[in-house]
């Protein structure tokens, strides 16, 4: 198992993907978006000094399909980044 | 609490699919414990063939059900066959409620769900076992009609009827070898146990059962839509039908011990086979969905897995991979379960009319063009009983039971077993030369891992230990058959008929409204490219194979 300095979890609402984790949380279209919202969040939060680089787990929620369409498959992806604070 | 999959144990207690695997291990463990002759399977119970008109003049349990009892000891004698159907009852619901409790389901709503569609699924298994649906002609009506008549049935195995009627014969003093003249023959018939005559029969065998399950299915899902919707929480066709594929790995094992060499030419052909059919199937449909219908980039690979690959689970890790909308699986997702209820109620009934010489061949294009596992093992299932049964009627040879439905499952299996790695694959691809996203350091290559069937190695598993059984503990070979039959056979055949109810029940016709161009997309690239190209390199790898005869 990588090891990484965020874990977080990633869904989807409809429009945005969606990141959450220990009070942050992150929001965007697209992945640049995303990667975006959660720099400006990893910066706001304190917990990581300017210029550092955050790698972060983004496991995804699979919970967010469809209970029926479940059963078939159990897996939708993780993300691997790293974040430049 | 969200449902992550980070480490390799994500989902063991708490997936479908893993739970085929612990269902399906512990029976197929409860069945070996015959080796040692303890019976911890026989309450099950199993159908019998009965008689309209001999059922009513005086009715009774015993004449429609008994227990499995009867080759793993007399443990259950006393159950009794409805004791034996309500302990069948009891030890599933408490087995598969465990399995919901721990996949958080609402297990009261499971409970009562698995109770009414365990009680749709016997009941129409009890009335597909009808003599006048079921009932096989006995060898003896076919091959010698002028003696025996066109109108003697056979209540069971037709080898057994076979063997009654040469034993009345002796007795009646006809020289084996030897047609008796018809007022004999008559009187061998009637002395036979298991021979009866009637007016009629479709000679259906098991698919008879198959077939009215799905109808029943099919109208509550189409017909009493609240109700479906009530049962929805225990019809899960993909847990059942891959807890019966596990329980298929015992019946491959046990069908490897008298035909070692056939199973293995299976497996290989079927790998080489699915292969090149993917090599074909997924760019000529991606292509087609890009440039014939404009979809986009992350819409084009989706459905091209799912209509090219295996269906929900391929159309789910190929969105993963590209990390589409999850939206765009689940509109996908939706086309694949009715398409594969429509190729379903199709194929088996054409296959079996067009090409009844070729059951291998038939099998293992089924398991290239039928998507999902349920609705593929189901119209293996089907194909099996009605190409045996025709090529019985035609012919009075017996073709041996499984090997077709086995065909369309290995087939199948291989390319449950390659999704994880082409959706590696593809990740790959699109990370870094589709998308080409900066921040993104890695795709891990635990994502093939979860992405990996695990009630396969539950059936290797299976497999693997029967034949091993037979390889080098040939001592234990009689006893531990004992214990698979109940589960390879009335266990395995109730999962499967569960399967057949639960798919008809989750199939909504009315959804395919406002698909558009999905389902054009869909229907074209399904029977006109993904059909025939299935079935000629089922053709090309599989031609020849036939099912082996018993005791051939």
């Amino acid at each position: 198992m990588k090891r990484s300095d965020l874990d977080t979890v990633l869904t989807h609402d409809g429009r945005e993907w969606v990141v959450r984790a220990d009070g942050i949380e992150a929001r965007g279209a697209d992945w640049g978006e995303l990667d975006e919202s959660l720099r400006r969040a990893l910066a706001g939060s304190g917990r990581y000094p300017s210029g550092s680089r955050v790698r972060v787990f983004m496991g995804f929620d699979f919970d967010t399909l469809p209970q029926w369409l479940r059963q078939y498959h159990y897996h939708y992806f993780n993300r691997w980044v790293e974040i430049r604070v | 609490m969200s449902a992550v999959n980070r480490r390799w144990y994500s989902g063991m207690l708490s997936t479908e699919d893993w739970w085929a695997v612990w269902l399906g291990l512990f029976m197929f463990l409860m069945g070996l414990l015959s080796i040692w002759e303890i019976d911890a399977v026989g309450w099950m119970a199993k159908t019998k063939t009965w008689e309209w008109s001999s059922f009513w003049s005086d009715p009774s349990w015993g004449k429609l059900l008994k227990t499995a009892h009867g080759k793993a000891g007399q443990a259950y004698e006393g159950l009794g066959p409805l004791g034996s159907i309500i302990t069948t009852w009891l030890v599933w619901t408490a087995l598969t409620g465990i399995g919901a409790y721990f996949m958080k389901l609402n297990v009261g709503k499971f409970v009562v769900g698995f109770t009414i569609i365990f009680a749709i699924t016997w009941f129409v298994w009890i009335v597909g076992h009808e003599a006048h649906l079921k009932a096989p002609k006995t060898a003896e009506s076919i091959t010698a009609p002028q003696v025996y008549g066109e109108d003697v049935y056979c209540m069971t195995k037709v080898h057994k009827c076979t063997k009654e009627i040469k034993e009345a014969l002796a007795k009646l003093g006809v020289p084996e070898g030897q047609l008796p003249s018809p007022q004999v023959a008559a009187q061998a018939v009637d002395m036979s146990k298991h021979a009866i005559r009637m007016s009629w029969g479709l000679s259906l065998g098991g698919g008879a059962s198959y077939i009215l399950a799905l109808v029943a299915g099919l109208i509550i899902g189409n017909f009493i839509k609240g109700f479906a919707r009530f049962l929805s929480e225990a019809a899960k066709p993909e847990w059942y039908i891959k807890t019966a594929i596990v329980y298929l790995g015992i019946k491959v094992g046990l069908m490897s011990m008298k035909a070692a060499g056939f199973a293995f030419e299976l497996a290989v052909a079927g790998m080489a086979a699915t292969f090149v059919a993917y090599l074909l199937f997924w760019p000529i449909v991606y292509t087609l969905g890009r440039k014939g219908f404009k979809l986009s980039r992350h819409a084009s690979a989706v459905l091209s897995s799912g209509i090219s690959i295996c269906g929900v689970s391929a159309a789910i890790a190929t969105a993963g991979a590209i990390r589409a909308r999850p939206i765009l699986p689940t509109m996908v997702s939706m086309l694949i379960v009715i398409f594969a209820m429509i190729e379903l109620v199709i194929l088996p009934g054409f296959y079996t009319a067009v090409a009844p010489n070729q059951p291998i061949v038939n099998g293992a294009a089924m398991g290239m063009t039928v998507k999902t596992d349920g609705a593929d093992a189901a119209a293996g299932a089907i194909l099996d009983q009605l190409m045996t049964a025709r090529h019985y009627q035609e012919t009075g040879q017996v073709w041996e039971e499984g090997w077709i439905l086995t065909a369309s499952i290995v087939t199948k299996i291989w390319i449950d077993m390659f999704i994880g790695l082409w959706a590696f694959i593809l990740a790959l691809i699109w990370v870094y030369r589709v998308e080409r996203d900066p921040t993104q350091m890695t795709v891990g290559a635990s994502e093939v891992w979860h992405r990996f069937p695990k009630f396969v190695l539950g059936y290797l598993l299976a497999w693997f230990v029967y034949l091993g059984i037979a390889v080098f503990w040939a001592d234990a070979v009689d006893m531990a058959m004992k214990g698979a039959n109940v589960v390879q056979s009335p266990m395995r055949k109730m999962l499967f008929m569960m399967t057949f109810v639960c798919m008809g029940i989750i199939t909504d016709f009315s959804k395919l409204k406002g698909m558009g161009r999905l389902a054009t997309l869909y229907g074209i690239a399904l029977f006109v490219i993904i059909a025939p190209i299935a079935y000629f390199v089922a053709w090309v790898f599989h031609r020849g194979m036939m099912p082996p005869t018993p005791g051939g």
